[in-house]
């Protein structure tokens, strides 16, 4: 018999877990925020941790909420999610710790593999550009300034029609 | 008087040419401006031929006074000739920014045409320096498909040449570079 997963409870966009699960997942998972003993889970972490089956997630009447009724739950809070999604689970498949950016974009703060977070800063920021929406020259510059500032380097992550993402390090340079 | 010994470019119809081979000879030889005409790959520097101008050099260099530009047998201002180049070359403005830029810095500032871009940068001149940078200029206000990025970060691998995107930030008269590689994530 395979251990029983975790539980999480799904309130708004977000999911709990408490009881000893929730410092085990925080800790070797370095997912979701801790507060009094409970886990809170993003959108984006519920989802990567549903479908790489390290959680189950209830809804609050008790009801089993598998990926697909997650997915379409979550797209009622943020019609991007599935673009959050794949940018996020492709970087954590790679190995990355991934915290959310600041802005509504599609932009996670990425640490080097094996970085202790909390500890050290994110050495990347990642900003999604999706194929066949364009995006303004002066954006691009903004996003570069705003990396630079907060001593990041920047990773523009293009997404392509089929949810195909190449990554770019992009530097301003002086030449 | 010094005026009267600058090299002078005459306009004819939308482009800028030195007739006399000596003064088009010595703009060649002092910082590799114009094209010599008809002579494809200059070996030596000591070219005899007439030397045309890009609209970029020649409002640099009337900017700089060294040279002076004439059309229909009268000199002309930079005024009139950034109004005469704006007419003829789209962005204008915005390539000549990044013209002026490089220049400055004390780069040697060719056309970029047979790598696809708008400038090819040397440090040192064409045929003295291995490869130059490819420069490729985009307003500040263009809206660009990602794909842009990706075939800068392509190009940047494949030409061995540094493929660089150049953009005038206007709110700080600043021209800003940027340099896009593959990322293995």
């Amino acid at each position: 018999m395979p251990e029983p997963l975790p539980k999480a409870v799904m309130r708004g966009n977000q999911c709990f877990v408490s009881g000893p699960d929730a410092d085990r997942l925080h800790q070797q998972g370095a997912v979701g925020t801790m507060e009094k003993g409970v886990l809170r889970l993003s959108d984006v972490e519920m989802l990567h941790l549903v479908e790489r089956e390290k959680i189950a997630v209830y809804g609050e009447q008790g009801e089993a909420l598998d990926f697909p009724s997650l997915l379409k739950l979550l797209e009622g809070y943020d019609s991007e999610i599935w673009l959050k999604f794949l940018l996020y689970s492709d970087l954590r498949r790679r190995g990355y710790t991934v915290k959310p950016g600041f802005g509504p974009k599609l932009e996670y703060r990425v640490y080097e593999r094996g970085a202790s977070v909390g500890k050290e800063p994110a050495k990347y920021l990642v900003y999604g550009l999706v194929e066949g929406k364009t995006v303004k020259v002066s954006e691009i510059a903004s996003i570069s300034e705003s990396a630079k500032l907060s001593k990041k380097d920047l990773i523009l992550a293009v997404i392509d029609r089929q949810g195909e993402i190449t990554y770019y390090d992009t530097t301003e340079v002086s030449l | 008087m010094m005026a009267s010994s600058l090299p002078v470019a005459t306009i004819i119809g939308s482009r800028i040419i030195v007739l006399s081979k000596t003064q088009g000879a010595k703009l060649y030889k002092e910082g590799f401006f114009g094209k010599p005409v008809n002579i494809h790959k200059p070996k030596d520097t000591e070219v005899d031929a007439p030397l045309e101008l890009s609209l970029f050099e020649a409002n640099y260099l009337l900017e700089q006074r060294r040279i002076s530009v004439e059309s229909g047998g009268r000199a002309i201002s930079l005024e009139e000739l950034a109004k005469f180049s704006r007419e003829n070359f789209r962005l204008f403005d915005e390539l000549y920014a990044v013209y002026k830029d490089l220049r400055e810095k004390g780069y040697v500032v060719r056309p970029g045409m047979k790598f696809g871009s708008d400038f090819a940068v040397y440090e040192y001149g064409p045929g003295i320096d291995h490869a130059p940078f490819v420069i490729h200029v985009l307003p500040s206000s263009a809206e660009v498909d990602p794909i842009e990025i990706v075939r800068a970060g392509r190009l940047s691998h494949t030409v061995r040449k540094k493929f660089i995107l150049a953009t005038l930030d206007r709110s700080r008269n600043k021209v800003l570079y940027f340099m896009f590689m593959w990322w293995k994530a």
